[in-house]
């Protein structure tokens, strides 16, 4: 064969070894519609969602409730978008996790002063042990009354937990209370016929002046949530209030409350506002009113090298940070998508990494665009002074929820749910702690939208949670029950 | 014109590895809108939780309405839940149609790029997942859930440091369900089940409000138990399960396990015959044919092991060839030996983890290679898995090699670890230490 | 011998069948269906059971009387508030090929109820395999569409879940006529189970009798040589490339043979890359490249051709004389053929893909070539053309500068061709 012949069949050769070898390669990744497969190998899950760790809401205020002016309470809801109708196992906290409050009281952005950790466990009892019934709660049939305290025989799955606080630096903390039993979910009137004072039975009184209550709750967080993260595509064009809408707080004038009908479990704490100050003094008398606070969940860190202690996997010692919570809304809102989970490992304090997202705060733009009104979209230093600083001089930022407990409770009645943006004013509210009546969407679609958003008084359109608040501990409202519950959209 | 020719043969050639590897791979398009508010993953998913079918319709309605590259992602990632929920394999490939569009849509998905991957895992196509996982986790090194996929991956292939280190670095940046189960059986790999069980409870306590998760936990906590031989731990937690998610397969099958090593043939076979009506795995086939057989009624042993063979050609049909479970089933049954130890050797190329090796090892030692399989069980055994099925292969293959006194005390230890490790071998073991 | 060992192999693995499973809905489904309907003044209840390969090994010889009693105890009809009695009065069955070599099962069973004189409440559930994954659907009205049509083809919809009805409600209005009749001979068999819509229903006809065939092939070769026309195929260059070399008749169509032939490996070849890729990448992204690299050539080919014209009018004197030498070489032909053919049409690809998607591989593959047939044929009259033109300049037999310089002018062409080909998927690629 002549040089060139050898060339062309090489030629050949290469293309039909190529075509041959793309065919097979296609073939063996078509996809095809599925048979059966094996699943030998573990096929373990790949969940994203973490709702037992999931902390919705953090509440730091100084007690409404009439004659308690002295105390502060912080609540954390945790598990947010408990459908009720869930069970047989309905929602539980969970075991493995520490739900924790950090409290800063010397103004250095570190919460590091007081602390408080919740610890729970499971427990099988009564005739669902026995009788090794499916089911986590029952009664109210033939053999099993109801539900209606804590020792009740058809309440099977009960969670006890031990409430810790710890001062400063210290390892070892102070057992304020253990085997206390949360709240169960409220199943039905069938099998718990009077919830309210089944669940008022998890309200304990520590002495001290201290309150804990652990349990199902209400959401009390109201937000038209798919207009919102629809791009904002708020129901209204644009999406403004009257004056009257804005200052009628118990309508929903476009909006849909769509986290209507479902649940929370909540960690209320009420305590003496001198067991938080660093001068051990009183709300009205303490010379460093202004704390800053946070929630957090925490869960054991493990390697596949065992311990060799045994019981060291579950020490808390080297607990992980899972999640934690001050302001509302800063994780939703401000805080990119990809630096969510690494926003979530940090502590508040470390703050100043994520300073460009305060100063050019995406959402800022995103009303821009979505309204066309011109909002303030950089050089916010005026957020970044409002959530990250006790003061304008601050060096350090940090992110907390501060709460200046010199401020006197507004009761209940005369809340209003725009607080210091409201007219007349009400000063205790968000950002100045934050109570669950406060409208944190309107309140940062305006702050953060800017003076065009606050004079227009733009809103999501939904003032007011479903169900109405109490006015005492533990301030939120029950839950729905699973057999009756209604989502209101 | 010799130049001519050149110029062509080069191009030619170089055309298409031009094509393959600069096509696509260039483009630069943002990934994350920097415009927008949270991305839907947060709130509006956590509505509704374990209502997975809830979440598919709500998107599929969204999607119908506005197609969005992210939401496209967010309904594949939920179509493969629910496919592990239901059992229908069909959601795999509704999964991978919408996710190949939401990569159209946004070429540099991550979300998109993970949820191939873990696709890719339930089609044990490793290597793909492994490509695919690393790919995701170059788009976004903060999302957790790739180490899951790129591990799992590593696992299926063999490289068990590789895939351990990375499950470390999951449980130290997300500890959770699936950061736990997996340091789980990376324990139970290392022989380590006390500290497996410890961190499969850990699984178990973060599953709270999801029924296919409370039930996966449940049964490897059981299963943990049952291949140490704790038969009355390991049906609870199977119990348990069931209570939880009335029907979930891998609980039946387990329980059947329990119940046939109780004594209780008939209970077992009910409940593996529910099993199989419900998701024919061919492990559940195989189950349930031995228990006939142990039964004493062959005939129905028999058809189910033709339903062996059926899904093996539905699985040639679909272009799978290399299946390491049937070529299980294959060698334990003693059916067409040789071919089976050609599937073997293919699936254990495919699949080379202790489990490939073992069943190649199984493999040859029925062929009669015994010093061969003799190499591929001390593979499967390197890591020190206490696997009691895997000492039984290493018992007949040191037999097979005329090491009786080592054969006895393979079985021994098989039988010690698990005395009831095999509704067709056990029974052997037992016979050849009496 | 060698070369045809290979082209064998080739075509072996080109035309090697792709996987198919008959059943859309996986291979252990039991898909129930029951259409509620009045005739003769009678409630009837048509009841179509469709169980996958799995299921229908599992059943072994099935009874079809035993089976449609089963079926009308689990289905359960109400009307006006009173369990009727459901009595199974005719049945069809028949098992259509699936997967594998397996066989499927369709049956057919006709419910009868009883008489109604009056529109009546009616509430119906399904409890046949409760509990069994399987399409379910209920449908009221003889009338009424079924989405399955009755299980016959599911549509492959992305953004819908198989549908699980297994009860409804409603009313039942009497009506006259016949009962209702099932299915009988081949439409039992119920071959054509992939409902998709469009362009594709022209591969995945249900019988592809030989007359089908024939058909389909003639449109495709018209279709072919229609397409030939449309920018891009490189007739330019042919056409410019013949002229240059002088080429003859033969050149021309063995020109528009390798066209064809390189346009049909391009469509194949990047057909199944595509498949291959299209896990990882977006396809369209290959296309700039693919063009670049098409550009690139060309503009090799002509410089190529530019610098040998270029080189030949150094001064010979013998030169002028030997015209004829320079008739295209096969080297060269191959090339020129190559590069024009090389970038596969988009619409070739599209039926391509949709033939494999269908599982109808071969016919697609036929399809295309009979494409790639009409289309040599517009290349070859092309270049037929281009050669005769130049047959007849020269007769006119002037010697002049310009006919000299025609051949360097055409290299000149491709040149210009190829660089305005790069030139225009440079910016497509970055």
């Amino acid at each position: 064969m002549t040089s060139f012949q050898t060339r062309r069949t090489a030629l050949y050769a290469g293309l039909a070894l190529v075509a041959a070898f793309t065919a097979l390669l296609a073939l063996r990744s078509a996809s095809a519609p599925e048979a059966a497969r094996a699943a030998s190998h573990r096929e373990a899950p790949l969940i994203a969602l973490d709702p037992t760790a999931d902390i919705s809401d953090f509440f730091f205020f100084r007690s409404y409730e009439p004659g308690k002016a002295d105390k502060v309470d912080l609540i954390m809801n945790v598990i947010p978008g408990e459908e009720p109708s869930s069970g047989p196992n309905y929602w539980n906290f969970d075991p493995s996790v520490t739900y924790a409050l950090n409290v800063d009281n010397d103004r250095d952005g570190v919460a590091n002063d007081v602390r408080f950790e919740f610890h729970f466990q499971n427990e099988i009892r009564g005739i669902v042990r026995d009788a090794k019934l499916p089911l986590s709660y029952v009664g109210g049939i033939t053999g099993v009354p109801p539900i209606t305290d804590f020792d009740s025989v058809g309440f099977g799955l009960r969670q006890h937990y031990t409430v810790t606080m710890f001062h400063g630096k210290e390892h070892k903390g102070q057992v304020l209370a253990s085997g206390l039993v949360a709240a169960p979910s409220n199943v039905g009137p069938r099998t718990m016929p009077n919830y309210d004072s089944l669940a008022a039975q998890g309200i304990y009184d520590l002495g001290n002046g201290m309150k804990v209550f652990a349990g199902q709750r209400d959401d009390p967080f109201y937000i038209d949530l798919g207009a919102t993260f629809d791009s904002l595509n708020f129901r209204r064009t644009p999406p403004i209030l009257s004056t009257v809408e804005d200052s009628n707080d118990n309508i929903n004038p476009y909006g849909v409350d769509q986290l209507s009908g479902f649940n929370v479990h909540s960690i209320a704490l009420e305590v003496p506002a001198s067991l938080l100050t660093s001068d051990g003094q009183g709300a009205d008398a303490t010379a460093q009113p202004k704390l800053g606070a946070y929630a957090e969940t925490e869960r054991p860190k493990v390697t596949v090298a065992s311990e060799k202690d045994p019981a060291k996997d579950r020490e808390h010692g080297k607990d992980v940070q899972v999640q934690r919570l001050a302001n509302p809304l800063v994780n939703e809102a401000i805080i990119g998508t990809i630096d969510k989970d690494l926003w979530n490992r940090l502590d508040p304090e470390n703050e100043s990494r994520f300073l460009d997202y305060y100063e050019t705060p995406r959402l800022a733009l995103a009303l821009q665009l979505a309204t066309g009104v011109p909002a303030a979209v950089s050089n916010r230093d005026d957020l970044v002074n409002l959530l990250l600083k006790y003061a304008p001089t601050d060096q350090r930022l940090s992110e907390l929820l501060r709460l200046d407990v010199s401020v006197p409770p507004t009761p209940l009645a005369s809340q209003r749910r725009m607080t210091a943006l409201a007219t007349p004013a009400d000063p205790a509210g968000w950002p100045n702690g934050r109570r669950p009546k406060d409208d944190v969407t309107d309140i940062a679609v305006r702050v953060v939208g800017g003076i065009n958003y606050i004079a227009a008084r733009a809103s999501d359109g939904v003032n007011t949670n479903d169900v109405a608040l109490p006015s005492q501990f533990p301030f939120i409202a029950s839950p729905h029950d699973g057999r009756n519950r209604v989502h209101g959209n | 014109m010799t130049q001519v020719r050149l110029i062509v043969a080069v191009t030619a050639a170089a055309i298409t590895a031009a094509a393959l590897l600069l096509g696509g791979v260039v483009r630069n398009s943002p990934t994350v809108d920097s415009a927008q508010p949270a991305a839907a993953a947060s709130p509006a998913s956590s509505l509704a939780l374990g209502d997975t079918a809830a979440l598919v319709r709500r998107l599929q309605f969204q999607l119908r309405g506005k197609p969005s590259a992210q939401a496209y992602a967010a309904l594949g990632l939920a179509y493969e839940q629910l496919a592990r929920e239901t059992g229908d394999p069909g959601y795999y490939s509704k999964a991978d149609g919408v996710l190949r569009r939401s990569l159209a849509l946004t070429p540099r998905n991550a979300v998109a790029v993970g949820a191939l991957g873990s696709l890719a895992l339930s089609r044990h196509r490793f290597r793909d997942a492994l490509w695919l996982g690393r790919k995701a986790r170059e788009l976004t090194p903060q999302e957790v859930r790739n180490y899951g996929v790129v591990g799992d991956a590593l696992v299926e292939l063999g490289r068990y440091r590789e895939a351990f280190a990375t499950f470390d670095t999951m449980a130290r940046e997300k500890p959770g369900l699936s950061a736990y189960s997996r340091i789980s059986y990376a324990r139970e790999l290392l022989g380590d089940i006390p500290g497996s069980i410890r961190a499969m409870e850990l699984a178990v306590d973060t599953a709270t409000g999801r029924p296919e998760s409370m039930a996966w936990t449940h049964v490897q906590l059981g299963k943990l138990y049952w291949a140490t031989g704790r038969l009355a731990p390991a049906r609870r937690e199977f119990t348990t399960a069931l209570s939880v998610f009335p029907g979930y397969v891998y609980g039946l099958d387990a329980l059947a396990q329990v119940e046939a090593a109780r004594g209780h043939l008939r209970h077992a076979i009910g409940l593996e015959m529910q099993a199989v009506n419900e998701v024919p795995l061919p492990q559940f086939v195989s189950l349930l044919g031995d228990l006939y057989r142990l039964n004493g009624q062959p005939g129905l042993a028999a058809k189910q092991y033709g339903l062996i063979g059926v899904i093996r050609r539905l699985l040639a049909a679909n272009g799978v060839k290399t299946d390491l479970e049937t070529a299980l089933f294959q060698v334990d049954h003693g059916i067409r030996l040789r071919q089976t130890l050609v599937l073997a050797r293919l699936a254990q190329r495919e699949r080379p983890s202790i489990d490939g090796d073992d069943v190649l090892a199984w493999a040859l030692a029925r062929n009669g290679r015994c010093d061969e399989a003799l190499r591929y069980s001390r593979l499967g055994l390197r890591l020190e898995t206490r696997d009691a099925l895997k000492y039984f292969h290493r018992g007949m293959i040191e037999r097979c090699l005329g090491h009786e006194a080592a054969a006895r005390v393979w079985f021994g230890r098989a039988l010690a670890l698990n005395p009831h490790f095999s509704v067709l071998w056990a029974p052997v073991a037992r016979r050849a230490l009496q | 011998m060698k070369r045809a060992a290979l082209v064998l192999a080739l075509l072996a693995a080109l035309a090697a069948p792709v996987a198919a499973s008959a059943h859309p809905l996986g291979n252990f489904t039991i898909n129930r269906f029951s259409r509620i309907e009045s005739a003769g003044h009678r409630a009837y209840v048509l009841y179509v059971l469709d169980m996958a390969e799995i299921p229908t090994y599992q059943a072994g010889t099935i009874d079809a009387g035993a089976y449609a009693e089963r079926l009308a105890a689990g289905a359960r009809l109400q009307l006006d508030g009173r369990r009727v009695t459901l009595v199974p009065v005719a049945n069809a069955l028949a098992h259509p090929k699936g997967a594998g070599g397996l066989h499927t099962t369709r049956l057919e069973v006709l419910l009868r109820g009883p008489k109604i004189d009056h529109t009546a409440r009616l509430a119906y559930a399904d409890t046949n395999y409760a509990g069994r994954i399987g399409w379910q659907e209920i449908v009221v009205g003889e009338q009424t569409r079924s989405e399955s049509n009755e299980l016959r083809a599911y549509p492959k919809n992305l953004l819908q879940s198989p549908l699980d009805v297994s009860s409804v409600t409603g009313e039942l209005h009497p009506a006259g006529g016949s009962p209702p009749k099932l299915t009988t001979g081949k439409a039992l068999q119920a071959p054509d189970r992939i409902a998709d819509a469009g362009f594709s229903s022209l591969i995945g006809r249900e019988h592809l009798s030989a007359l089908v065939i024939l058909a389909s092939l003639a449109a495709a070769f018209f279709w072919g040589m229609a397409h030939a026309l449309s920018p891009g195929h490189g007739k330019t260059i042919v056409a410019a490339y013949l002229v240059g070399r002088r080429g003859t008749p033969w050149h021309a169509a063995a020109l528009g043979a390798i066209v064809t032939a390189t346009h049909t490996i391009g469509v194949f070849a990047l057909g199944l890359v595509t498949l291959a890729l299209s896990q990882f990448i977006v396809p369209d992204q290959l296309y700039p490249w693919l063009n670049l690299a098409s550009g690139v050539l060309v503009v090799a080919i002509g410089a190529t051709v530019f610098r040998s014209r270029f080189r030949q009018r150094r001064p010979h004197a013998h030169d002028h004389h030997h015209h004829d030498h320079e008739a295209p070489s096969r080297g060269s032909l191959l090339a020129v053929g190559i590069s024009g053919g090389l970038l596969p049409c988009p619409s070739a690809l599209v039926v391509l893909l949709a033939a494999i998607s269908l599982h109808r591989v071969a016919f697609g593959m036929l399809l295309i070539v009979g494409f790639s047939a009409g289309l040599a044929l517009s290349i070859t009259g092309i270049g037929l053309v281009a050669v005769f033109a130049k047959q007849i300049f020269k007769r006119a037999s002037f010697e002049g500068r310009l006919v000299r310089l025609l051949p360097a002018a055409s290299a000149l062409v491709i040149l210009a061709a190829g660089l305005a080909m790069t030139a225009r998927a440079l910016p497509k690629v970055s």
